[in-house]
Formats: C-alpha cells, sequence, structure tokens
C-alpha cells in the first residue's frame, strides 16, 4: 500500500508496526489510558467495555454494559476504578481489576454521551441530553444542571479540576459544582459539538457544526473562529505547552499556532499526508509529538514545529475512530471493525 | 420489496409526519409488526407505546437549530445528526429507519438535515416523507395552520386517514384540496392507517413520470375550473342541473363557442374566457337564469337535492360550459326544452386552481427539449436563493445536453441534490422539474424553464 507518499526516504524506517492487536468485536467509540499506565478500556458501538494489559494487549476483563451502545470510557485520577457510559440511562463505576460494578449512576436521560472525571478526581460529571449531573466520587448526587437549550454536545474539565465547560447550541457554558450555578458563559450562535481546553486554561476551542473552530480567550471570552474547512472539525488537541491547536476537518491536519501573536491573522501549519478525511488527532503528553489517524486506516506521527512531513507512520484495518497516547511513547488506535492496535512512537 | 435505487448502498429514511391523532402511531405499528424482514430502526420524539422486539426504538429530543447563523432555509435537527451517526457505527446495520415528529413539527428541518450534514448525507439517504392526513380533522386545519399546509407539501406520499369517519363527497373534497396543493405526492386512502408498506417505504424509487402520467393536467397551465364541455345548443331556454355536492356553492361559466368542438378549441377558449370566471361571484339561487355573457356565477348549492337553473341561449350554436369543479361530483346536466339530456361534443379536464386559498401549490414544466446544465445551474441557483423559503419540495429528472443518464434532482427550500441516475436506453428523453411551494408563479417559472433548454 503506497500510503505515505511524502514519507521519504526509505520508508520502511519510519513504518511503525502494529506491537499488538486486540478484537473488540465493533465499532471501537472511545478509549481511555489508566493513569497508571499499565491498562487500556475501550469501549464499542455494540455495548461493551473492554479492558486490555498495554503490555502485551491481554484481555483483562470484558463487560457487555449497554445494550444500545458504549459511548465513553474515563479512568479515575488514581487508576482504581473506571467510568463507562452509554445508551442505556446510566454510567458505571467499575472495579479496576474485575469490572464488577461499584455503583451505577441514574443519567437522567436515555442516552448518557458524556461522562469524565474531575482531574483531582473528587468530582464525576455525566450528560444526558440537555442535563449534566454530578456525583461525589463515592456516587452521592452533588446537584443537576438547568436544562440546557438544546442537547449538551461535550463536557471538558478545567485542568485543575474546579469548572466544568459545556457545550450546545448556543455557546460554552462554565458550572461551578461546589457551587451549582453556570459561573459565566460563552454565547455563539451555532451548534458546537467538541471541547478542547489548553492545558494552561487560558483558551477554550470548540469545533463547530458550520465547518469552523472557534475559540475563546478564558480571561476575557475574547472570540475568534477560523473557518474554511471541508468538513466538521470535530477532533481538536492541544500539545502539552499550550502553543499548538491541531485540528481535524479536512484529509490535511491544521495546526493552529498560539504561541505568538497569533493564531488570528496567522496561516495554520498544514500536514498534509492521508488520503482520506482525518477522524481524531492527539498530542502527546508531554512532547510535541500529534498523532493523526483518517478514514484511509493509517495512523501518522509529527512534529509540527520541525517539519511539515510525517516522521512515523502505521496502518490499521479499517476506519480508525478512537485515538490514545500511553504515558510512555504507545500510541492506540481503534477503528470501525473493532480492532485495536498498538504502535510505538519510538 | 425492490430497492428504489439499486446502486445507492445508503440507508433509506421514512419521516412520518401527521397532526396528533392523524394516526402515525398507528401506521408505525403496522410497519413494526407486519412481516417484511426489515430491521428498522424507530426514532421518536418522545416515549410512546411501542415496544417491538424487531424494531430499536430511540427517544429524540426533536431539536431544530439553524446552520450558518440563521438562514432558516438550513435549520437542520441536530438531535437526528447525533442519532443517526451512532447508529451508522453499529455492525448489526438497519435495513430502514424511521423518523416520526411531533404534529406541529415544520418537516423542513428533518428534510434538510439529509442535504446539509455530510455525514448523514454520507450515510443515508431520505426515501420519502409520508404524511397522514386525517380525513375528518384536516380541512378545518388546512384553513388556519401553516403547519399543517407544510406537512402537505412536503409529502411524497399522502395518507388519507380515517375515511370511515367521512363520507365519500368529503373524503373527495378533501383529495382534491390536498391535491391542488401538492400534485405529485402519492395518495393512498385508508381507514386505521391500514396501508401496503410498499407504498410508505422504499419509495425511492417513485418515479416522477409515473405521477405525472397519472396527473397530465398537472402540467397545464391552470385554470379556475376543472372541466370544460361544448355542448351544441338551439336557440332558446334549456336546463342546467346539478345535484348537491362537497362544496355549498359551484362556479359556471358559459360562453359562445365560434369556431369547433375539440379538445385544442376548448384548450383555446379556456385562455381565452378564464378571466371571466371571477373568485367572488354573484351567488345565483335554483330557477334563475345564465347567460352566456358576463361574468361566472355561483350556484347556490346549500340545500339538499337536485337543483335547476335555465341556460338561456339566444341563438343555435355551440357553446362551451366552464365548471369549477368535475361534472361527476354535482352530477351536471344540460338538458333541452323537451328535457332530454344532452351530450357534450367535446371535454377537457383542466388544472385547477381554486385550491389557491391554501396559497400552497404544485407547478410542473416539461420539455422534450434537451436541458442545458449550466444555464439549468445558473436558473435554479439563483431561483432557490430568491424563492427558497417558499419552495417546500424541487423534483425533476432531466435530460441534459449531452449526457447518456437520467439526471434526477431533489431540494428541500434552498438546498438541491443532484446525480446521475440510470441511462435513458430507449426511453423517450422527456425532462420533468415539479415545484411545489408557497405562492408560486407559474408564468415566471416556465419563463424560466423555457431559458434553460438547449
Amino acid at each position: 500500500m503506497a500510503l505515505v507518499s511524502s514519507v521519504e526516504p526509505r520508508a520502511s524506517q519510519f513504518e511503525r508496526p502494529a506491537r499488538w492487536k486486540f478484537d473488540a468485536g465493533d465499532y471501537v467509540a472511545a478509549m481511555s489510558v489508566d493513569p497508571r499506565d499499565e491498562l487500556v478500556a475501550i469501549a464499542t458501538s455494540a455495548g461493551a467495555v473492554h479492558v486490555v494489559r498495554l503490555a502485551d494487549g491481554a484481555r483483562l476483563w470484558t463487560r457487555e454494559l449497554f445494550s444500545l451502545g458504549a459511548h465513553g470510557v474515563d479512568w479515575s485520577p488514581d487508576g482504581a476504578t473506571l467510568l463507562a457510559c452509554g445508551q442505556d440511562r446510566f454510567a458505571a463505576v467499575l472495579s479496576r481489576d474485575s469490572g464488577d460494578h461499584v455503583f451505577k449512576l441514574d443519567g437522567g436521560g436515555p442516552w448518557v454521551e458524556h461522562a469524565k472525571h474531575a482531574p483531582h478526581g473528587r468530582t464525576i460529571a455525566i450528560a444526558a441530553g440537555k442535563i449534566v449531573r454530578f456525583f461525589h466520587r463515592d456516587g452521592a448526587p452533588l446537584l443537576e444542571t438547568p436544562r440546557q437549550a438544546s442537547t449538551i454536545t461535550a463536557i471538558e474539565w478545567r485542568p485543575d479540576g474546579n469548572e466544568l465547560a459545556t457545550a450546545c447550541y448556543g455557546g460554552v457554558h462554565f458550572w461551578t459544582p461546589s457551587r451549582g450555578i453556570s459561573a459565566r458563559q460563552f454565547l455563539w450562535k451555532g451548534s458546537l459539538l467538541s471541547l478542547a481546553w489548553s492545558p494552561d486554561t487560558k483558551v477554550i476551542a470548540a469545533a463547530s457544526q458550520d465547518c469552523s473552530v472557534h475559540f475563546w480567550r478564558t480571561v476575557n471570552g475574547r472570540d475568534s473562529q477560523m473557518t474554511g474547512y471541508p468538513f466538521k472539525p470535530l477532533a481538536l488537541a492541544w500539545d502539552a505547552k499550550s502553543s499548538m491547536l491541531a485540528t481535524s476537518g479536512d484529509k490535511t491536519a491544521l495546526v493552529w499556532d498560539f504561541a505568538g501573536k497569533g493564531p488570528e491573522g496567522t496561516a495554520p501549519i498544514e500536514l498534509e499526508a492521508h488520503r482520506a478525511l482525518i477522524t481524531k488527532v492527539a498530542f502527546h503528553k508531554s512532547r510535541s509529538i500529534l498523532a493523526t489517524v483518517s478514514e484511509d486506516a493509517s495512523l501518522l506521527l509529527w512534529e509540527p514545529r520541525r517539519t511539515q512531513r510525517p516522521v512515523a507512520f502505521g496502518f490499521v484495518d479499517g476506519v480508525a475512530s478512537a485515538l490514545a497516547w500511553t504515558r510512555s511513547t504507545g500510541v492506540l488506535v481503534g477503528d470501525d471493525s473493532g480492532a485495536v492496535a498498538c504502535f510505538d512512537a519510538q | 420489496m425492490t430497492r428504489g435505487a439499486s446502486a445507492d448502498k445508503r440507508i433509506p429514511v421514512t419521516v412520518l409526519t401527521g397532526f396528533l391523532g392523524a394516526g402515525k402511531t398507528t401506521l408505525l405499528n403496522r410497519i413494526l409488526t407486519e412481516q417484511h424482514g426489515l430491521r428498522i430502526a424507530v426514532i421518536e420524539n418522545e416515549f410512546g407505546e411501542i415496544g417491538i422486539d424487531q424494531a430499536l426504538v430511540i427517544d429524540a429530543d426533536e431539536e431544530v437549530f439553524e446552520m450558518n447563523n440563521g438562514c432558516i432555509c438550513c435549520t437542520v435537527r441536530g438531535d437526528l445528526i447525533r442519532i443517526l451517526g451512532a447508529l451508522a457505527r453499529r455492525r448489526d446495520k438497519f435495513d430502514q429507519v424511521i423518523v416520526e415528529t411531533t404534529g406541529l413539527a415544520d418537516p423542513g428541518p428533518v428534510a434538510q438535515t439529509f442535504f446539509v450534514d455530510e455525514d448523514v448525507k454520507d450515510k443515508y439517504r431520505l426515501d420519502g416523507i409520508v404524511t397522514l392526513v386525517d380525513a375528518r380533522h384536516t380541512p378545518t386545519r388546512l384553513d388556519d395552520s401553516d403547519e399543517a399546509r407544510q406537512q402537505i407539501a412536503f409529502a411524497d406520499v399522502l395518507v388519507l386517514n380515517k375515511l370511515d369517519l367521512v363520507s365519500d363527497a368529503e373524503a373527495d373534497a378533501l383529495e382534491r384540496r390536498v391535491r391542488g396543493m401538492n400534485a405529485i405526492a402519492r395518495l393512498v386512502r385508508a381507514t386505521n392507517a391500514k396501508v401496503p408498506l410498499d407504498q410508505v417505504l422504499e419509495i425511492g424509487g417513485f418515479d416522477l413520470s409515473r405521477a405525472l402520467e397519472r396527473k397530465p393536467a398537472f402540467l397545464e397551465p391552470e385554470y379556475p375550473f376543472e372541466w370544460g364541455g361544448v355542448f351544441s345548443l338551439d336557440a332558446g331556454e334549456h336546463t342546467l342541473s346539478l345535484s348537491s355536492g362537497p362544496d355549498p356553492t359551484a362556479s359556471v361559466l358559459v360562453r359562445r363557442e365560434p369556431h369547433e368542438a375539440s379538445d385544442a378549441s376548448l384548450r383555446a377558449a379556456a385562455e381565452e374566457h378564464f378571466r371571466a370566471f371571477v373568485r367572488d361571484a354573484e351567488v345565483l339561487a335554483p330557477g334563475r337564469t345564465i347567460a352566456p355573457e358576463g361574468p361566472s356565477v355561483a350556484l347556490d348549492l346549500r340545500s339538499e337535492g337536485r337543483h335547476r337553473w335555465t341556460l338561456s341561449v339566444p341563438e343555435r350554436g355551440l357553446y362551451t360550459v366552464f365548471f369549477e369543479h368535475t361534472p361527476e361530483e354535482f352530477a351536471l346536466a344540460v338538458t333541452d326544452a323537451r328535457d332530454t339530456v344532452l351530450e357534450p361534443v367535446a371535454t377537457h379536464a383542466f388544472a385547477a386552481t381554486h385550491e389557491h386559498s391554501d396559497r400552497v401549490s404544485s407547478v410542473g414544466l416539461r420539455s422534450e427539449r434537451p436541458v442545458d446544465e449550466r444555464k439549468l445551474d445558473a436558473w435554479i441557483g439563483k431561483l432557490l436563493r430568491e424563492k427558497g423559503v417558499d419552495l417546500f419540495r424541487t423534483k425533476g429528472i432531466l435530460a441534459l445536453d449531452g449526457r447518456d443518464e437520467r439526471y434526477v434532482i431533489q431540494g428541500v427550500h434552498m438546498l438541491v441534490d443532484g446525480r446521475s441516475d440510470r441511462p435513458w436506453g430507449d426511453e423517450p428523453r422527456v425532462s420533468e422539474l415539479v415545484f411545489i411551494g408557497r405562492d408560486l408563479d407559474r408564468s415566471a417559472l416556465e419563463a424560466g424553464w423555457r431559458s434553460c433548454l438547449a
């Protein structure tokens, strides 16, 4: 397969073979790597949640949890429990080692689409339909947001864990679970679909149904919009230094530079090598390496500050649907056939 | 069941609309319980009473939002985008998706979702919009509700339901009225939403040309009358008699025909005299006289039974009677002084505009000359930009100049999608284009259409 034409010379030295593959059985909807860097949790559209060892891809446990599909998985910051949500009105907190239920959280609506631990670990937020419910880590209900104008399409904790941002039609709202009110909001007349908070908390970016990326500077609410994407730039990723925002929305990945005066009025770094639409983008947790996966069934690794050519590549079986970095140098790619492949970026 | 578009692997979606109580849930239950072997996913706006094993029923939150900051023609259903996206991921794919809307919903945003969102467009095709029409209550709703008129206008299939609750005459009147608004929808009559499945699902292959064959008058200019008949009359007094029917009055216009009695002469006479057919015609009580001059008169049929008017003929010759409705509906008869029933020597059925009080109508355009693709693009583009809000549906099968395949276009408001279809083969290359909309200007559309012909 002559896929990556611009990787040269001696392409083979840039190819990363999969270290292991795991068959999850159905479309991989989401993945989460545990904070101890030992396990990956995989959610599938058939409703199963699998937990697999990062070392060799061996299955630790599988639970058929949601009859109509699983949407998300998220490890607790201490790695002791896994939070999973899906289309059956609930989110589940499961034991790390066995997958047994520790407790269930009632989502208050049929589709629990998002479930995330606050980074400090004390609070859990789950979103179903137009409401978000907050729980204490032991499962005790804390509060519920008022019904929003439209379905909540994304939730994202501020890196310090004290505030949750939610996206829906009409803007971004911020919630402080300790106070129980919407502290502030950034309004914008459009349908927002995903959120990404810069690690330094200064910028929050959102993908829009109108094929644009909208972002706000959180200090003063000043906003900008990056338009011209041929498709919805659903996947957004910040690098660890909050200096680069990578976006999907085309077969070319665009990386906006937030380090200088920009990105307003500047041209993005264009990373062009995929043959089909990019589906996910993710920066390494500490290094400036970007991974992109695509409908063309490939993984490309980039160092955008250094070169606009990919620095390594790998192949998966189908349309890539999920992407995650391990804490070290592993890259996990899930696809629509249900395969999860683990690559080594080194 | 035969697949509508063989090459199209996308999952067909049927949208079910209709006012509360029109029978949507009954139809849905019928579809789900019938042995058709299809795996169906139903997207509802609220949990209904449906609980069928073979189907997946999903609760949606009818959520309309605007794309591109405020253009009404780009409103879409956000919940549908998400739900259809999640469904498409599943390995156990569905053969059919049915979207049920709330009674008052405007079908526009649902339909537009299938034109606007790339991900939805990639995996699904809008197979058809099925509107259930409650025969008993719809006539009043059509008088006072934009939503009801829109639901009729958007439909690919109109199910006239609950016919057991109305008389045949009322059913006929309703059919005429909805036909006047939407001339190309397939019309199915039903009680208890009992409809053959192939009439509502997989209608993508539903051929526009067949609809047009059935109602050829729809392609002609519209007139305020539905029928014209030429009678050969002697000088003296004749009688025009009518039975009471679905309407309280029926308008009539009588004119001398100087030339001949033929289909062509009738059409020429219609063009010459239609302006005399006035909307607020004088109401003429039974027993009074109709003269072959002056504007049309509205014959008073408010009391039950058979009524007679005198038809005064100044001199022997051919006379054309233009009638607002079809003669069968009111048992129209012309008799001479000896009470002999006279047969017309020529008749013609006209496309009627008398439902224009609904403001929603259809205009069909047709040509045997090929269509110039660039001119068509320019014309349609301008038309949709300027009139998109009022255009509910656009459908066409076109013979483009220099192309061997049929070119099929489908549109909702400002959004139009065109794609090449099967080759024409031996079929006559006839282009047909239909608009259903509010306050359509037929002559402007005809002029635009003519400018696109190669």
